[in-house]
């Protein structure tokens, strides 16, 4: 196993030539033993017949000498066989066995046993000689025994000479051999070797131009040529590859462009700007740089695209952005985020005023009137900087801080510059924590309606109805007053789905009050907030509100402040007016906290004034509250709408309110905000009473 | 005169006999080998056509005694020999070999006359007589026991010697 595992390993080459070797020195050996063996037979058997013959003519002539008992006769007889140097030892044996004539120098103590009685020559070769008997004998009459030994060492040393003669040549041939096939191996194989060369080289490298010389018309020419077939094919397949590489590179290149770019405005886009924003923040913690990230917000960009239409608005923003690339180094970059969002990145910066000086250039810029097809706009930019890596090198962060920073800005009055303050941070986060509570709560249903009783002031202090309060029972916090979450709700914009929730709640609600009681008629108010107005599917909410609860129009109250008539947009005043055709009634909030003109009462179909807590609590004793108090009372007289004041705490005060003429009330006095179950058994008791 | 020295060389001869006698018994070997060779001197004789009979004729007084009946066993070109014993020459033509005893060796130019054509072949031992009238005579010297053939003799005879006895011959004549 050794020896197969040792032979496997071996090259081609070197198996050929041991194969060959191998076989050259076996059949060399085979034939040198055939030789060998035949030259053996027939050197012995020519030796028998030889000393036979020679026995035979020997015996022959030494009879009668033996039988004459002439010695001299008989050794001159054998004398003869002197001449052949193999004969070792010659002797005549009388019929008695004794020795009658010797001859040779070594006498072997040669007995004839038994053999006085044979008639034939007899050959036998033993220990390196042929002893030869032969009878002595004339005409038949046996008188003795001739032995002939032969050395047949000369045999032996004919046959050596031959083997060692045969060796020698077949080691020479052998050698011969072998060189001839090394050689011829090594055309044979070196070929093949180039191959394999040549095929490493292609797959180390990948070069797949290399071809592999073709040298003879064999299988290893028709190896060779199909190798560079096969080269071929790859070097096309690789050309045809690396041109669909390329042209795929190109589109990704042009996609890469349509990714990177805002076709809008030809900035880089948000996608490339948090790219940019990325590899930037990377790269700052090694390089030890500073820079700057500036969000700008357009103020006002959703009135000029409502005005003039978004092809204008478009130009717009054009204009903006090519203005602040104009103010920008070059080495800064100007991005559309989308909208009426952009993004600055300023690098190396080294200190804040170099920041200062560029962002007043914006604003300056930005500033002057843009004249787009005969219309002159003016818009303004409200700029937040987040300074990198000072205030944060987390990519999130960056872009939140630098959004709490425009904000900012925006909050202090629009069309200036803010850096990213700390502070900032902590608002903006207790608010973000609000919102996220706000919204998890609308999720949750843990909005709950409260009611408080609204009484008439005419004797009996009759039940006329409740305005629904909202409440939010947090489940850590317990219950959170409206002041607290009502401001974030309307800057989220959540409060138009928390209003529509309270709005379905209490219709659904004060149907249930309808039949019971001792006037079986009650009324529900409840609050619209500015966002909520401004909403343009208000009348669509309202109408479904009522209708899925079934509670008439007439027993619906809207309460509305009067920042919210402030706003006289047609849209609003077509609203309320579109509200009021319903049947539903409007009551304004708040009254006398205002500052605007009252001539907007005339603008609105308003049916109920509701004076403001702030007048009713000094009463009676603020002799300017109650002035106050009895103008609104004859305002309303002479606008013909009922009037309410809430905040009652005291008997006193209600009388008085009483005294000068007002109609409704609601306060502690009468009734705290109580949940739906305990207004429902008020109710109840109501009728009873 | 002669009487008496007839009887001294009886006396002697006597004598003689009793030491050729001790001799004889001494070299008792000298004509078993004779007898030996007697044979062997057949076989290495051809005679013409094929001799019916093997007859192996002592004449004269008898020097071999016992050692010459183991012949009778013998056969030489297939034929058995017969060992006789005559008393003339005449006897001898029926012989294929006729040994002549030195007794009888006064008679040897008789028996070559008589005998001059007749396929026998005649033996002698010792001296005192022509040899061309005898084929082979047995010599001893030296304590051993050698040849002379008288080759003419034979062929006169038209007996055929072999080569190989010629070879061992002392002398040929």
């Amino acid at each position: 196993m050794m020896i197969r595992g040792w032979f496997r390993s071996q090259s081609l080459h070197r198996k050929l030539l041991l194969t060959n070797l191998l076989a050259t020195a076996l059949a060399f050996l085979l034939g040198l033993l055939i030789i060998s063996l035949g030259v053996w037979q027939e050197g012995h058997q020519r030796a028998e017949l030889d000393g036979l013959t020679r026995a035979r003519v020997i015996a022959d002539n030494s009879a009668a000498g033996l039988m004459f008992q002439d010695k001299d006769s008989v050794a001159a007889t054998l004398d003869v066989l002197r001449v052949d140097g193999r004969v070792l030892f010659a002797a005549v044996y009388d019929r008695d066995g004794k020795l009658f004539v010797g001859l040779g120098a070594s006498q072997p103590a040669i007995e004839p046993p038994g053999k006085l009685a044979m008639t034939a020559a007899e050959a036998r070769f033993s220990g390196g000689y042929l002893d030869v008997w032969a009878p002595v004998s004339i005409k038949g009459e046996s008188s003795g025994m001739l032995l002939i030994r032969e050395d047949m060492s000369a045999l032996y040393l004919h046959i050596a000479r031959l083997v060692g003669i045969v060796l020698l040549s077949s080691l020479i041939s052998g050698g011969l051999a072998t060189l001839l096939v090394y050689r011829m191996l090594q055309r044979v194989i070196s070929p093949l070797s180039g191959l394999s060369l040549l095929m490493q080289q292609v797959s180390q490298k990948g070069d797949y131009s290399s071809r592999a010389e073709v040298s003879s018309r064999d299988e290893v020419g028709e190896l060779a040529e199909s190798f560079n077939l096969m080269l071929d094919q790859i070097e096309r397949n690789n050309i045809a590859l690396s041109c669909e590489l390329n042209q795929r590179r190109d589109a990704e290149i042009k996609l890469d462009r349509l990714a990177h770019y805002d076709n809008v405005t030809q900035l880089t886009n948000r996608h490339y700007f948090e790219h940019r924003l990325h590899t930037l923040l990377r790269e700052m913690s090694t390089r030890g740089e500073r820079a700057a990230l500036m969000f700008i917000d357009l103020d006002n960009f959703k009135d000029v695209n409502d005005t003039y239409g978004h092809h204008i608005g478009d130009q717009l923003l054009r204009t903006v952005g090519a203005r602040m690339a104009q103010s920008l180094r070059s080495e800064d970059e100007v991005s559309r985020l989308g909208g009426d969002e952009f993004a600055v990145l300023l690098t190396r910066i080294s200190e804040l005023a170099q920041v200062e000086v560029v962002a007043s250039k914006i604003l300056k810029l930005i500033a002057q009137p843009v004249f787009i097809e005969g219309h002159e706009i003016f818009v303004g930019v409200s700029i937040g900087t987040v300074m990198l890596p000072d205030d944060t090198i987390d990519f999130n962060c960056a872009l939140r801080y630098a959004d709490m920073a425009m904000y900012h800005a925006k909050h202090l009055g629009r069309n200036n510059h803010q850096f990213y303050r700390r502070e900032l941070s902590e608002e903006q986060g207790q608010r973000l924590l609000l919102e996220s509570n706000l919204r998890r709560a609308l999720e949750r249903d843990e909005f709950e309606v409260f009611f408080q009783p609204i009484h008439s002031l005419a004797e009996g202090r009759a039940l006329l109805g409740a305005e629904a309060l909202i409440r939010w029972r947090h489940p850590e916090l317990g219950l959170v007053p409206p002041a607290d979450f009502i401001p974030m709700a309307e800057e989220s914009g959540l409060i138009v789905r928390i209003g529509e929730w309270v709005l379905r709640t209490a219709c659904q609600e004060a149907m249930r009050w309808q039949g019971v009681g001792a006037s079986g008629k009650y009324f529900v108010a409840v609050n619209l907030s500015p966002c909520q107005l401004a909403d343009a599917e208000l009348i669509a909410r309202v109408k479904s509100a009522l209708s899925d609860s079934g509670l008439p129009p007439e027993l619906l109250e809207l309460e509305l402040t009067e920042s919210v008539l402030a706003d006289q947009s047609e849209g609003s005043v077509q609203k309320l007016i579109q509200t009021a055709e319903m049947g539903v009634q409007l009551v304004l909030d708040d009254f006398g906290t205002g500052y605007s003109s009252l001539s907007y009462l005339k603008h609105f179909p308003i049916t109920k004034l509701k004076i403001d807590r702030s007048f009713v609590s000094e009463l009676p004793d603020d002799l300017d509250d109650r002035s106050i108090c009895e103008a609104i009372v004859g305002l309303s007289k002479s606008l013909q709408v009922t009037v309410l004041a809430e905040g009652i705490e005291t008997l006193e005060q209600a009388e008085l309110l009483q005294r000068i003429g007002c109609q409704e009330a609601q306060g502690f006095y009468f009734n705290r905000p109580m949940p739906a179950e305990a207004f429902r058994q008020l109710l109840g008791q109501d009728g009873n009473g | 005169m002669r009487t008496e020295s007839t009887r001294w060389l009886r006396f002697w001869l006597s004598g003689l006999l009793t030491l050729a006698c001790l001799g004889q018994a001494q070299a008792a070997g000298e004509y078993e080998l004779k007898a030996a060779f007697l044979y062997n001197f057949a076989l290495f004789t051809e005679w013409p056509g094929a001799p019916a009979t093997m007859k192996f004729c002592v004449l004269g007084h008898d020097p071999f005694g016992k050692a010459i009946s183991p012949l009778s066993q013998k056969s030489v070109h297939g034929v058995t020999v017969q060992v006789t014993h005559i008393e003339s020459a005449a006897e001898a033509r029926s012989c294929q070999v006729l040994f002549i005893a030195s007794s009888e060796h006064p008679n040897v130019p008789a028996i070559f006359e008589q005998l001059r054509d007749e396929p026998v072949l005649t033996v002698a031992e010792s001296n005192g007589f022509d040899r061309k009238m005898v084929m082979i005579v047995m010599v001893s010297a030296n304590n051993r026991v050698g040849f002379d053939i008288s080759q003419s003799a034979a062929q006169q005879a038209g007996l055929k010697l072999s080569s190989q006895l010629l070879k061992l011959a002392r002398q040929v004549q």
